[in-house]
């Protein structure tokens, strides 16, 4: 795998347990990650990496989840990036808000390092193919 | 010999009877100033013969007056007014109280058509049906009840009982009427309050009660225009909830609502409470409310208020605990994450190797995490259930895989337990649901049948199709459930006695979760149980017509 060929990912979580959790299973995995505590950062980060990924939290505080889904999709710059949003909660209206705010895809909270893993891939790819 | 005067003495006296049928009813006496006497005593028995028919013409005459002044006397001080009517409904005779009753005088009243001058237009026709079908009924007497309308509008209810008589032209009708109207008061009042009792138990915490309420008002009144309920005191035509009749509708309310600008006699309003504004009602008529019924609508409008209040209480206790369970469940569910995600990571050996017994210790630590889990996602669920915010998604699930995978998910539990778990998975056709509730609801019921069953028995999974329904059965060969406890294992948290004797764990949620998930699908489960045989428990969901053509 060529230096080029490394995806980047960037995960926001504000429990820095999880986030780190996240991090190191994608980086077992074999990807590039940014990291980012709350809602302002991973905005920025997006805006600064262009990651190839986004796995961002619902439950953030000050922008949460959606907020930064949505602004990632109104900037011309970032609005391509695919999001993944982690949510613990478990309501399908919390679930459609989130495609409606722009998600890709979404994964509840707790979820196996295997599913993290083909969810991201799965996405990363249908993106490779569509360049 | 007697003297009339100075000069005249009466000479002679005749005395002659004045006769009438035989019977005497007085005397003549005449008397004579000359010698002559009295020749002709013919022309005078002719003469008082007259007399006595004049007479007792005029004693009857006298005597009838008396009657008539005893009858009037009579009819005068009764409570009821009294009226006659000839046969086509004349009125012939108008008591004060029928004056007081309705406002016209006697003077207005004779001559009039009865029909027209105190019955509403409406009735009128069926009130000449009536008084026709006495007539030629034969009938003595008659009684019934209608609504009337007094000469200044105010709306009457009277009871009114009848007696024709035959008479030399025609008929008379004799006509006892009694105010009712408290007591139709009274039990309209008793009627819009049981309408409104019902219209408050009918509706639930979360919808909108009020237009409910004004709608058993205004039916059950028969209201005549409209009922609004205005929440800020009435300042301006600003209602929240408008209930009209039927006749006219917005239309007629919104002219009638400039006509009744100010305080006029149409409008009522009663307050609700001090938060919630007002009851406003609109009638076309003027003229007061019974104060049976006022009084009715004030309460009315007070056990609303108080009803809404609490409602309103309600709703905010809702949202407060859905807040709450949202935290809770978020600030109890990122530590597990967390937890769960490490130990895996570590028995997954990303971290380097672990020796074995750290290897079993960490088994142990992320088996609990799991139960824990397991547990707050139980009582997140009930508590969604109770508050009314389950959702359920709806997507295509295979539900063979679904079953077929929870059984494979819950095999090492039942090897640990020494119990053997089979599963006999028939085709299914395409379902729509929740495909993880409804892993749940599988999972649930091979756990619990796995937790009952002593070593060595078996527990056996079976989906099948059942014409239009997907049935999935669990059973097992376990110590089963007395019959007094039956009916209760669906209940939250409870337990049957076995189990707590048997100190099986658990805390009694996971059937009434199943049961939860198979009602929110349209389905039913139900169970069937031997104490000491075993145990089965049947889900069914029905499969959406589209799926049934579908094959």
């Amino acid at each position: 795998m060529s230096e080029a060929d490394v995806r980047t990912v960037l995960v926001a979580d504000d429990d820095e347990d999880i986030l780190q959790l996240v991090s190191f299973r994608l980086e077992r995995a074999g990807y590039n990650v940014i990291t980012a505590p709350d809602g302002q950062a991973a905005l920025a980060a997006a805006r600064e990496h262009k990651p190839d990924l986004a796995v961002l939290d619902v439950m953030m505080p000050g922008m949460n989840g959606y907020e930064v889904t949505r602004a990632i999709r109104a900037d011309q710059a970032t609005a391509a990036i695919p999001v993944i949003l982690l949510t613990a909660r478990v309501q399908e209206a919390d679930v459609s808000r989130g495609f409606e705010a722009g998600a890709d895809d979404y994964l509840r909270k707790p979820f196996s390092p295997q599913e993290l893993r083909s969810r991201v891939q799965a996405i990363i790819a249908r993106r490779s193919s569509l360049r | 010999v007697r003297t009339l005067g100075e000069d005249l003495l009466v000479r002679h006296e005749l005395h002659l009877p004045l006769m009438y049928s035989g019977r005497p009813i007085g005397l003549v006496t005449l008397g004579s100033v000359t010698d002559a006497g009295f020749h002709d005593l013919d022309a005078l028995w002719l003469m008082t013969d007259a007399a006595a028919v004049a007479v007792s013409n005029a004693l009857a005459l006298e005597a009838a007056r008396h009657v008539a002044q005893d009858t009037r006397a009579v009819l005068e001080t009764a409570h009821d007014a009294y009226i006659a009517v000839d046969g086509d409904l004349v009125i012939t005779a108008w008591t004060p109280q029928a004056e007081a009753l309705f406002g016209f005088s006697e003077q207005e009243a004779l001559g009039e058509r009865v029909d027209e001058l105190v019955i509403p237009e409406r009735w009128r026709a069926g009130y000449r049906a009536e008084h026709h079908k006495l007539l030629s009924s034969g009938a003595t007497t008659g009684r019934f009840e209608l609504p009337a309308t007094a000469k200044d509008g105010r709306r009457l209810h009277v009871e009114v009982s009848v007696s024709p008589r035959r008479t030399g032209q025609g008929w008379q009708v004799n006509a006892f009427v009694r105010d009712i109207g408290e007591r139709v008061a009274r039990e309209r009042a008793r009627e819009v309050q049981r309408a409104v009792s019902q219209a408050l138990a009918e509706t639930s915490a979360h919808e909108d009660v009020v237009p409910r309420v004004l709608d058993a008002i205004g039916r059950t009144l028969r209201w005549p225009a409209a009922i609004h309920w205005v929440p800020d005191g009435g300042n301006g035509p600003r209602a929240a909830a408008t209930w009209h009749d039927g006749a006219g509708g917005a239309a007629v309310e919104e002219a009638l609502s400039d006509a009744l600008r100010g305080e006029p006699p149409g409008r009522f309003i009663v307050p609700l409470s001090d938060t919630l504004g007002t009851f406003e009602f609109r009638q076309r008529r003027t003229g007061p409310l019974e104060p049976e019924l006022m009084q009715a609508l004030e309460d009315i409008s007070t056990l609303v208020g108080e009803v809404l209040e609490r409602r309103r209480i309600q709703v905010e206790t809702d949202r407060l605990k859905n807040e709450f369970f949202a935290l809770v469940s978020h600030e109890l569910r990122t530590p597990l994450t967390s937890i769960i995600g490490y130990v895996e990571l570590l028995l997954e050996e990303e971290a380097g190797e672990v020796p074995p017994d750290q290897m079993r210790f960490l088994g142990i630590i992320d088996r609990n995490a799991r139960r824990l889990q397991r547990l707050v996602g139980d009582l997140l669920f009930v508590a969604q259930v109770e508050a009314g915010t389950l959702s359920l998604e709806k997507r295509d699930v295979d539900l063979e895989a679904v079953v077929a995978d929870a059984v494979e998910a819950a095999l090492p539990r039942a090897q640990q337990a020494g119990v053997e778990l089979t599963a006999e998975i028939e085709p299914l056709p395409g379902f729509v649901g929740d495909p993880d509730r409804l892993a749940q609801i599988v999972d649930n019921l091979v756990t619990n049948a796995v937790k009952f069953t002593p070593e060595g028995g078996h527990v056996s999974v079976r989906a099948l199709r059942r014409e239009s329904t997907a049935v999935i059965e669990v059973s097992d060969t376990g110590i089963g459930i007395p019959a007094s406890d039956v009916g209760q294992v669906f209940e939250r948290f409870y337990r049957t006695q076995t189990a707590t004797e048997r100190s099986i764990p658990g805390i009694g949620l996971g059937l009434s979760i199943v049961q939860a998930i198979a009602v929110g699908h349209g389905g039913t489960v139900g169970v069937e149980s031997e104490e000491g045989r075993g145990t089965t428990f049947t889900v069914e969901l029905p499969i959406s017509i589209h799926e049934v053509t579908q094959r």
